[in-house]
């Protein structure tokens, strides 16, 4: 009885709990006397211009291993309080200027100041300049992350998380349309390389099929981040790919000394597109505040062979956050929506002449406590909570419902941040649990069910001379629940299922001399079967397929290995990375070549474990050339096979680059970059041959201060040839070509 | 100090727990909270009947036979019955269900029905001669719940064998 009241009072009684929670902690905050604190420490600094000496307002600090940051006012100053004391790496975010590292010792009770210079930034890739802190030690570059930030991020600002980030090296990514991409790397994706949104699990399908799509909007993050190796398992036990994670900060965990936020408009021609977006932060007394929201609008978008029909987007989505900053830590919640509709084009086999419509909608509540402690072996204790609930529905074009979904997503994080001991830093103990209720609708023959997941993992770094390690080990639970079981002649028997699993991985980096990096990582990952791949059957219209699961599946694990060489000197740099992905049970959706009995207009797609390994190459380098010219250029190739079977991974991307020219004039970067890639023709079943290509583009991007507001331009004009290509991981390349030539123009400003 | 994280601490498993008990129900599913019908059609395969003469049969994915008519005439009444998973044949329950169609050239042959003649029977119209198909749906509501491989029309200005 009491559970069926609270279910009827699920919203207010999350209203109420979170001013119960909050009202406590302010009166705690607000009338606390400082004696007895936990004795923090107050970081204060001022940025520079490298050249002029002048001050750089607007520069994102962040202090990494406390996860906290801050943006300097205009005229260069910030300061941070309530960290605990340590050794901490503080990176800086501008555009125009380089990302700058510096390790600083902070001390309990007292306020560190520090002044940063930072170079200009011409070249494209995110350079980081380390400033050796004060024992000496220049080994805080080494994280295995990948920053997509300023410059970079508003020159190749995409619909989707996955085009903006499509032009690293070793990433493409996977479409059937414009909204519904999703990033793969190294030829891996799906549940192999989750997206997340502030490190959270964000509860939408678009792990599980072509046509779903990511619910996230790029064009208010505050910047991309790839985490690999060792790091990437605090996340989950499947990362054998990496994890992308989008940072929001839509909990405030800083005290705003002033107002700031952004605006951001982008317009381009290709599909009639535009989107508006901004944030605010705003201190409120002991809080700090922040919103977001953005709009989204673009049609069908334009080829040289032709419209794409059915390719429009609209969506509209915010969130809102409050968080406090004390001595004693930090706390906050967040909750926010998001609301699309995009449009699916034709089925190429003339099963959906129109195309499909998907309509979703996500909500999302969260909340974050984070307590400072005096103790000798933890530094801070994090909690973490979220609750996501999804749902999507996909249409005809006559307006028949095809199918729907719905998932309720609960998270819950426990994390022991470890203090510092000798060659020791950066550790963490840390717990999640989850749950995944998931229902299908429509003609859909997959039945309900719910997951649990359990996990308790460990991460902790270690520094000696010139020599860095990382490593973590993690243990996984989960157990598949259907609410009914049953025989299917084509599923097999459903029934509850539990997978167990341990995942570890360590690396290594040794500098053998400032301008030289040699790094190793193993990993061993572990991925339980979900829900749609044990239990489902039914069409899927918007992935023109019928799919059936397996309810015999095993889980899958694989095994990686990647050593790479890195080399910077001055403002040069150049990086290769090999690496060798072996997966024991691979799982994935296997077009049979027969049409479904049930709806003989769809291919049959069955889900199938086998082994599989995918090695390769990635190598990238900025080189400065002569006065202001810079070149830039990347590779990356996947070599995908089964292996018993002797044939190709099926939806494995081709040799692909990027070549670049750029110039840089005090605030202006003009450049060309030619992105290629060479034709596929190793395929799998029922796979087509594509072509190679070569696509070029031009981009200019100036920054302007107009009193106390940084306004930063960025012109793109992509494919300027107009030229005719198809990506090969694009599901519908059949039905039409990549976009023609387009215009983009974006504008930002900072408060 | 200690004290106070701890209250903290606390009063957050207290509001993640609330929180939980809430959400771990099945009415929060957003699905649940629309989905009214989930009786499908599970149709895989059909029979077409000219009286009790099987005319046309889909099952397991294979046609066998065709609809066979002459150009400006009318054919006999046909009767569809389904075939479920077991075999078993059947026609679709309630009124959620209805028969639907696509001919493939409209120009050949045209389709003769009103449910009110009976639901799970039609006609076909020979308009000229020539070859298209016949696809057979059962519509649910407002999705189709099954659509079978085309059937071929065949309509020629002489037919052998008597109606």
């Amino acid at each position: 009885m009491i559970k069926s009241i609270l279910k009827r009072m699920a919203i207010p009684l999350t209203g109420i709990a979170i001013i119960l929670y909050l009202i406590p902690a302010v009166t705690h905050a607000a009338t606390s006397v400082p004696a007895g604190n936990i004795a923090t420490a107050t970081l204060q600094g001022q940025v520079s211009d490298a050249e002029s000496a002048e001050t750089i307002g607007f520069v994102n600090i962040l202090v990494e291993e406390a996860n906290r940051s801050i943006t300097c006012d205009e005229n260069g100053a910030f300061c941070l309080s309530g960290l605990s004391a340590g050794e901490f790496t503080v990176k800086t975010f501008r555009i125009g200027y380089q990302s700058v590292v510096k390790r600083v010792i902070l001390q309990a009770n007292n306020t560190t100041r520090i002044v940063l210079t930072l170079p200009k930034a011409p070249l494209l890739s995110p350079d980081i300049i380390v400033e050796a802190d004060r024992a000496g030690s220049t080994s805080s570059i080494i994280k295995p992350a990948l920053l997509i930030s300023d410059r970079k991020l508003y020159q190749n600002l995409g619909k989707t998380i996955a085009e903006t980030i499509d032009y690293e090296p070793g990433i493409s990514q996977r479409t059937m349309g414009p909204a519904p991409a999703r990033p793969v790397l190294r030829g891996l994706d799906g549940d192999r390389l989750p997206v997340l949104e502030d490190g959270q699990i964000i509860g939408d399908l678009s792990a599980t099929s072509a046509d779903h799509a990511v619910v996230i909007e790029p064009v208010t993050a505050e910047r991309i981040e790839i985490i690999r190796g060792p790091q990437a398992l605090v996340y989950g036990s499947n990362t054998l790919g990496g994890v992308v994670n989008v940072a929001r900060h839509s909990i405030p965990n800083s005290r705003a000394e002033h107002r700031s936020g952004s605006f951001t408009l982008q317009n381009e021609t290709v599909n009639r597109g535009l989107v508006a977006g901004g944030d605010f932060i705003v201190p409120l007394g002991v809080f700090t505040g922040r919103v977001d929201a953005s709009i989204r609008r673009a049609y069908d978008i334009n080829t040289p062979a032709g419209a794409l029909p059915n390719t429009g987007i609209a969506t509209i989505n915010g969130s809102a956050g409050i968080g406090l900053v004390k001595s004693w830590g930090n706390a906050g919640v967040a909750a926010g929506a998001f609301d699309s509709a995009y449009g699916i084009p034709p089925d190429p086999n003339g099963g959906h002449p129109r195309g499909v419509d998907i309509v979703m909608e996500r909500q999302h509540l969260e909340s974050r406590l984070e307590v400072s402690t005096d103790n000798r072996f933890i530094q801070r204790l994090e909690l973490r909570q979220s609750y996501t609930s999804y749902y999507h529905e996909e249409l005809e074009a006559n307006g028949n419902l095809g199918m729907n979904f719905g998932v309720v997503t609960q998270t819950g994080a426990v994390r022991l941040y470890l203090q510092n001991r000798g060659v020791f830093k950066n550790g963490l103990i840390g717990m999640n649990g989850q749950y995944r209720d998931f229902a299908s609708g429509g003609l859909s023959f997959t039945p309900a069910a719910r997951e649990l997941l359990y996990a308790i993992y460990y991460y902790r770094e270690a520094e000696w001379r010139n020599v860095q390690f990382s490593g973590a080990l993690r243990y996984d639970r989960k157990i598949i629940t259907p609410e009914e079981e049953k025989y299917s002649r084509n599923t097999g028997f459903i029934r509850k299922r539990s997978f167990d699993g341990y995942a570890a991985s360590a690396s290594i980096h040794y500098l053998p001399m400032r301008s030289i990096i040699i790094s190793a990582t193993v990993l061993r990952t572990f991925r339980a079967p979900g829900v749609e791949e044990l239990f489902s059957e039914g069409p899927h219209l918007a992935a023109y397929s019928y799919d059936i699961g397996n309810a015999d599946l095993q889980a899958e694990t694989g095994v990686g290995m990647e050593v790479s060489t890195e080399y910077s000197k001055d403002r040069n740099k150049l990086r290769i990375t090999l690496f060798r992905n072996h997966i024991d049970n691979y799982l994935l959706p296997v077009n049979t070549g027969e049409k479904s009995w049930r709806r003989a207009d769809l291919y049959v797609y069955k889900y199938l474990g086998v082994t599989a390994l995918m090695q390769g190459i990635e190598a990238s380098a900025d080189i400065h050339i002569y006065h202001n010219f810079y070149t830039s250029w990347s590779l990356g190739y996947v070599y995908g096979d089964f292996i018993y079977l002797k044939k190709p991974l099926p939806r494995i991307p081709p040799l692909e680059g990027k070549l670049g020219l750029h110039y840089t004039l005090t605030n202006f970067i003009l450049g060309c970059t030619v992105n290629i890639a060479d034709e596929q023709n190793r395929l799998g079943e029922f796979e087509k041959r594509t072509a190679g290509y070569a696509i070029p583009s031009l981009y200019l991007q100036y920054y302007f201060s107009t009193g106390s507001l940084l306004n930063t331009v960025t012109i793109t004009c992509s494919n300027f040839t107009n030229t005719e290509y198809r990506q090969h991981l694009n599901r519908v390349k059949e039905v039409m070509p990549e976009p023609g030539r387009n215009f983009k123009i974006l504008y930002k400003v900072f408060l | 100090m200690f004290k106070r994280s701890c209250s903290l601490v606390n009063k957050f498993i207290i509001t993640l727990g609330l929180i939980l008990v809430a959400g771990c129900s099945q009415d929060s599913n957003p699905l649940k909270a629309k989905e009214t019908d989930h009786d499908h059609a599970e149709a895989a395969g059909f029979q077409i009947l000219n009286g009790s003469d099987l005319v046309v049969k889909y099952e397991q994915g294979v046609v066998t036979g065709a609809l066979t008519l002459q150009a400006n005439q009318t054919s006999p009444v046909y009767n569809i019955l389904f075939i479920a998973e077991d075999g078993d044949l059947f026609t679709p329950a309630g009124d959620a269900h209805t028969f639907a169609w696509e001919i493939a050239n409209t120009t050949i042959a045209a389709m003769i029905y009103a449910a009110a003649d009976g639901k799970w029977q039609f006609k076909l119209q020979g308009v000229s001669t020539g070859v298209t198909t016949i696809t057979f749906k059962i519509n649910h509501n407002d999705h189709a719940d099954f659509v079978g491989l085309p059937v071929t029309i065949n309509v020629a200005n002489t037919v052998p064998g008597n109606y």
